[in-house]
């Protein structure tokens, strides 16, 4: 039962800042994913609440009590790492053991939690096997069950689907998942995957250059997002974005979407925007199909680049203003590169970035 | 793009065949040679009747029994004091240094740097150390500690002792240098682990990096062996052929070059003898590397 919060935490190595001003709090029983680029400090940070490296400055609290200078095997916190940090001497069942045996748990004790933790990650066939003879799948599962053993406060994740195959990502991404479900321990998971942040955290941090980026519920970064990185980053496939050059009309922004000005369309404009040029963002599953010329509705005639068929939907690759744009139509259309198609871009799905700064300029929806 | 099994094979044969012919010309043919030259009587350096395993039943009785299990036992005496002395030491060493504590880098080249000294430098080196008139630790022991006199080197009760702690100043680089390797190629991970486990500093390196060095003290007790059993260098610069003072000094290497090619008191030479001495030297120590090798390897952690 712990409750996290990060207060103005900076860290420096050297010259270098890997954290900047990061401020997040979270309740008890939450998943938090911290996400981004290599590079980005997400894994620094997890250190950081770990207690294996020290912030620079700002404040780490569990539970509203200050931990900045307590050792990590204070914090009581159980941690999974991305390579699995078992103990290749012993076999385990003493992997399982050892938090538990420096912790002084009495022998019946630590038996018995072994055995729960055993039949909850189905390992029990393995308790006596060495980590070397293991398949990476299994390994997961015992660094998990030795961070479960401990009945930690905190589970820190670094990464630890990385080393896994798709398959086996999938499954273990769902067993965490359903873990996390069962036992209600708060969890902090670093990633690089925004898949794994979107299906697992109930909020997500995104960080980029040592800074965050947004932090929100997964559906908020999705509908939401706070700026072009953001944007980029969540949803595959990715964010379209546009070039446009609008101009005001009264509280509107009009921008044509190809050269010929056949598709005109106005947007609110946002307070205090400018009409200097900017960046349109649309969700490929925001661009549908358009009924043919003449039927009185708007549509935008495209030349298809590229068809790429996934399964339960079809990608298709057009050009509007010079940018690549993919969008994702039903499946049972029959569409060759070189065919021209007509697509709907709503309005309503549209959203305006500033191309310098890269911050979101038309409202949340 | 397959090419046949044959010309495969000669293509191996052609890479090896090289490094083969030197191991049986330079290696392998003079072993055997020492073994056929224990079955032949010796007049000086020219070969005289064959006398089957006379020179192994004369090793066998007085006088050369006594001095050559007296050898045996400062060999033995040897590998024990420098397996756990001299690799002890290594290895608080390199837990040390694994550390990083400031100029770590400095103390490991300082620390390796008297393995790459030759021996013999060594040797005179400590001899003018331990001089009985002017030696700066004579001095010391004489003007501080205020002993009557001081020469390990020339007392046969202390002259083996101080000769070990020599080769231990001198060697003591390598196994660190092995620990350390061994100690860095722990994941980190695995410390960090352990950490957050609740493990002091004493149970991480007793639980989790001790049991994770085999492959070093493997090589390490099989290494200790070889030297301690084939020792000859230190105590020949130090005491002689005869390994003095009273061949407090002797091992099996140099009674076996004391009775082959003679020493500065007699130069009668005894090459059957000797050959003989080479023999049960190879054996001792092909046979301790052997099981010591099998028996430390199964106990390695397969990771």
């Amino acid at each position: 039962m712990t409750t996290l919060e990060i207060r103005n935490v900076s860290k420096t190595f050297g010259d270098v800042e890997v954290l900047r001003d990061i401020s997040l709090a979270i309740e008890d029983g939450e998943f938090l994913v911290l996400v981004g680029p290599s590079g980005c400090g997400k894994t620094t940070l997890l250190n950081c609440l770990a207690g294996l490296e020290n912030v620079t400055s700002g404040d780490i609290l569990f539970n509203g009590r200050r931990v900045n200078d307590v050792a990590p095997k204070d914090r009581d916190i159980g941690m999974v790492f991305q390579n699995y940090a078992l103990y290749p001497n012993m076999d385990v069942r003493g992997n399982i053991a050892f938090g538990l045996e420096m912790r002084k748990v009495p022998k019946a004790v630590q038996a018995e939690k072994i055995a729960e933790v055993a039949r909850m990650l189905q390992i029990e066939p393995l308790l006596g096997r060495r980590p070397g003879q293991l398949s990476g799948g299994q390994r997961q599962r015992v660094a998990i069950g030795r961070a479960l053993a401990r009945e930690a406060g905190l589970f820190l994740f670094d990464e630890p689907l990385s080393n896994l195959d798709a398959k086996l990502r999938v499954e273990m991404r769902a067993e965490i998942k359903l873990l996390h479900q069962r036992t209600r321990t708060t969890s902090v998971y670093v990633t690089h995957d925004q898949v794994e942040a979107m299906t697992l955290g109930s909020r997500i941090c995104i960080m980029k250059d040592a800074r965050i980026q947004q932090f929100g519920t997964p559906r908020d970064l999705y509908q939401n997002p706070a700026n072009l990185f953001v944007a980029g980053f969540i949803g595959s496939p990715a964010m379209n974005f546009i070039p446009v050059s609008p101009r005001r009309a009264g509280q509107e922004l009009a921008f044509s979407l190809n050269a010929a000005e056949t598709q005109t369309i106005t947007l609110p404009a946002p307070p205090g925007a400018a009409t200097a040029d900017l960046v349109l963002g649309i969700r490929p599953e925001e661009i549908t199909l358009a009924p043919a010329q003449g039927a009185g509705e708007a549509g935008l005639d495209c030349e298809i680049l590229m068809v790429e068929p996934t399964g339960p939907d079809t990608l298709l690759s057009v050009m509007i203003n010079g940018a690549k744009v993919q969008a994702r139509v039903p499946p049972h259309v029959d569409f060759r590169p070189g065919e021209r198609v007509r697509l709907a871009l709503s309005p309503a799905r549209m959203m305006l970035f500033d191309p310098g700064t890269g911050a979101r300029i038309s409202a949340d929806r | 793009m397959s090419s046949p099994p044959l010309s495969r094979t000669l293509w191996i044969a052609f890479f090896v065949a090289p490094a083969l012919a030197l191991m049986a010309i330079f290696m392998l043919a003079p072993a055997l040679a020492a073994f056929s030259y224990a079955l032949y009587d010796w007049k000086a350096f020219s070969r005289g009747d064959f006398v089957g395993f006379k020179h192994f039943i004369r090793l066998a009785e007085p006088p050369y029994r006594g001095m050559f299990l007296a050898a045996l036992g400062h060999n033995a005496i040897t590998f024990l004091v420098k397996l756990t002395i001299q690799n002890g030491i290594a290895l608080l060493i390199a837990y040390a240094l694994y550390q990083r504590p400031i100029g770590a880098r400095f103390f490991r080249g300082t620390l390796f740097l008297p393995v790459i000294l030759s021996l013999v430098i060594v040797g005179y080196l400590w001899q003018l150390f331990l001089h009985p008139l002017f030696g700066p630790i004579t001095l010391f022991m004489m003007d501080i500690v205020g002993l009557e006199q001081f020469a390990p080197l020339g007392d046969s009760r202390f002259a083996l002792a101080t000769t070990i702690l020599m080769s231990i100043w001198r060697n003591v680089g390598f196994p660190t240098i092995v620990f350390l390797a061994g100690m860095n190629a722990i994941p980190d991970e695995i410390i960090k682990a352990a950490r957050i486990d609740g493990a002091n500093d004493w149970q991480i390196f007793r639980r989790i990096i001790l049991p994770n060095l085999g492959p070093a003290f493997t090589i390490i007790v099989i290494l200790t062996f070889i030297g301690a059993f084939e020792w000859f260098d230190l105590p020949f610069v130090i005491g002689g052929a005869t390994g003095n003072p009273a061949n407090s000094l002797d091992t099996m290497a140099l009674m076996f070059f004391r009775l082959s090619f003679g020493d500065t008191s007699s130069p009668v030479t005894d090459v059957g003898l000797g050959g003989a001495v080479s023999v049960v030297l190879f054996a001792i120590v092909l046979a301790g590397s052997k099981f010591g090798a099998d028996y430390l390897r199964k106990r390695e952690v397969k990771a």
